[in-house]
């Protein structure tokens, strides 16, 4: 990761920026003020969550890249739910439904691809793409046509009831409260992994299938719910940033976190607690990016180069790694 | 309906381009995941040097040169240094979205601006009511077509087909008859770098006559949906592509004039085509056992 800032130098003086003034916009982006710090916890929550969402199933030695698609089914359930039932927000813990009304959605397009995966043989990697798309188009009907919020001059929903979401702290500031659903996620998720039974057979599908069947382990219903899981967390990701940020569900409420979790959990090699500190990483370049513009006229879509440089770098080290290993013992 | 059918082609070429890549890397037994910045890549190029040469032909060789290119990084990453292919491609696209987009930040829209020559009318063909639409655009997609031809038979027909989809089937037992199943995956990948990549040219310089930022959209994913549907055969992938372009045209279409079903209803079909298909087939619709496996061979 000090790769990926160590890159930014030498491209701003390519393009003739001043070298310094970059680097302190960079870090003052993030850190300068409590504003700075609120709009990068505001940045890093889905992308923990997401990063969560790949990181599960990758243990399990599979792909979900139908982290959008699952957060959109998410966030837009969540929607759905808080909007027609307004009455939610009066109930204390109200909110709680709506994440797990998204959870539950993440978890059903999660399930499709974790179906076709166990019992038809068909690659998760290609289904969770499509199911992107599906997702996509079904919220986009839906946001631009029946549930249109008519109020507005732009395509969205309408906005889930203040009681119905969750605060950001100290005014302007902004520190988001909902920076606890992602950090309790990862715990979880962690205690799992590391600390049962059934955290140990889920790692045995991924390092050695073989192994995990001979102990018992039944690999298809593994493979199944580890894509559910996945999707679950993904649906999360989407209703804690509905119901923490955004509020309503537009055209463009996902940047692509879900291909940016796909770096995020190999970077993290699958460990949970390792998700959260470079998703924030991650967020801290995109929140910096957004300044360079306008501060030292670099486009700030240079942050999504250096991202990206050390997760080829970290992939071809692994790679030849095992590769090396495996020639070794006489494979 | 002509129409349509135009916006058809305009949209499908990019795809059957990207997803003639696709096919090629996998029958070798190499997942491409990099489609999408291949498809960037090549969209950005031809722009560049066909705007700053005033030809599209050098425009075309500038984005075939590049994804060539692409194609060797990719293929050196997954088949030499046995990198996970699909964290390689996500974050290839990574990169190349950022890397692209750097670029056009730094020099400016202006340096973009392709010029355009007119399309090409295929005699008697172009004549053909609604279907004439293949025939009467730009240059560009003819390749593509030739490619069609072109992969199927050396696929199929020829010994070097035999040899790239042994080697994507069992790498082992290509090996033992003699396939240098390294080689093979390489140049599978570059040279699905460079069909991908004239994808993103037919974008830039036969369509919208520009760079955009981020300007391919996913389309590098769509072909994934269009491999499936085309069972890893480049008629049918032809076939597939067709199909989503089709769909991606309405939307321009029902701009126009009135449409009686929901838009994105029709839009998100070919992708449930695409699920159903895998889910009915299942291991039939199967792709080259060896995809996505880095290659423990010495050679």
């Amino acid at each position: 990761m000090l790769m990926s800032v160590a890159l930014l130098g030498p491209i701003a003086a390519v393009v003739g920026a001043d070298v310094g003034h970059t680097y302190s916009t960079l870090f003052l982006t993030s850190f300068g003020s409590p504003f700075g710090i609120g709009v990068l916890l505001i940045y890093s929550i889905p992308l923990v969550l997401v990063g969560l969402a790949v990181a599960v199933p990758y243990r399990a030695g599979l792909f979900n890249i139908g982290g959008d698609g699952q957060l959109l089914m998410g966030a837009f359930t969540a929607m759905v739910v808080g909007v027609s039932l307004p009455g939610l927000g009066a109930i204390p813990g109200g909110v709680l439904i709506l994440l797990l009304a998204g959870a539950a959605a993440g978890a059903f397009f999660g399930a499709i691809a974790g179906a076709l995966r166990a019992w038809r043989g068909v690659s998760e990697i290609v289904t969770t793409i499509m199911l992107n798309f599906v997702a996509l188009f079904l919220v986009r009907y839906f946001v631009a046509g029946p549930l249109r919020d008519p109020g507005l001059t732009f395509n969205a929903s309408p906005a889930v009831d203040p009681g119905l979401r969750i605060a950001k702290l100290a005014g302007n500031a902004g520190i988001p409260m909902s920076a606890l659903v992602a950090i309790l996620a990862a715990a979880v998720v962690a205690w799992w992994a590391y600390r049962t039974r059934s955290g140990w057979a889920h790692r045995m599908l991924g390092t050695a299938p073989s192994f995990a069947r001979a102990k018992g382990v039944r690999v298809e219903v593994g493979y199944f719910l580890a894509l559910v899981a996945g999707g679950a967390l993904g649906g999360l990701a989407g209703a804690t940033e509905l119901v923490g940020n955004q509020y309503r569900i537009g055209f463009g409420f996902s940047p692509g976190w879900g291909i940016d979790a796909v770096a995020i959990a190999l970077l993290a090699r699958g460990n949970p607690l390792a998700v959260v500190p470079i998703a924030v990483f991650f967020a801290f370049l995109r929140n910096g990016g957004g300044a360079l513009q306008s501060a030292v006229g670099i486009p700030g879509t240079v942050v999504t180069l250096l991202a990206a440089v050390p997760v080829l770098i970290v992939a071809a080290v692994t790679g030849w790694r095992t590769y090396r290993k495996f020639r070794g013992e006489g494979g | 309906m002509e129409f349509l059918f135009g916006a058809m082609v305009v949209l499908g070429v990019p795809l059957l381009f990207a997803a003639l890549g696709g096919i090629l890397a996998e029958r070798s037994g190499v997942l491409n995941l990099g489609l999408e910045g291949l498809l960037l890549i090549g969209a950005f190029c031809g722009a560049l040097v066909g705007s700053s040469t005033g030809s599209v032909l050098t425009g075309v060789a500038a984005a075939l040169a590049a994804g060539l290119l692409g194609g060797a990084v990719l293929a050196l990453l997954t088949v030499v240094l046995r990198a996970d292919q699909i964290v390689t491609g996500i974050a290839f696209n990574i990169a190349m979205l950022g890397l692209t987009g750097l670029l056009f930040g730094v020099l400016g829209a202006g340096a973009f601006a392709t010029p355009s020559d007119a399309d090409t009318r295929i005699p008697f063909l172009a004549d053909i009511p609604a279907l004439g639409a293949l025939f009467s655009t730009h240059w560009i997609a003819y390749v593509g077509y030739a490619l069609v031809v072109a992969l199927t038979v050396v696929l199929f027909r020829t010994g070097l087909g035999v040899r790239i989809r042994a080697s994507g089937e069992n790498a082992e037992a290509a090996r033992a008859s003699g396939v240098n199943v390294l080689r093979t995956r390489f140049a599978a990948v570059v040279l699905s770098g460079g069909i991908a990549a004239l994808g993103g040219a037919f974008m830039s310089l036969a369509d919208v006559h520009g760079f955009g930022e981020n300007m391919v959209d996913g389309r590098g994913y769509i072909a994934f949906a269009i491999i499936i549907l085309g069972r890893w055969r480049p008629l049918g992938v032809a076939a597939g592509a067709a199909l989503f372009g089709f769909a991606q045209g309405l939307d321009l279409f029902a701009q126009t004039r009135s449409f009686p079903l929901p838009l994105e209803a029709v839009q998100a079909v070919p992708y449930v085509i695409a699920l159903a298909t895998a889910a009915i087939l299942g291991k039939k619709a199967r792709p080259p056992a060896e995809e996505g496996r880095p290659l423990m061979l010495a050679g």
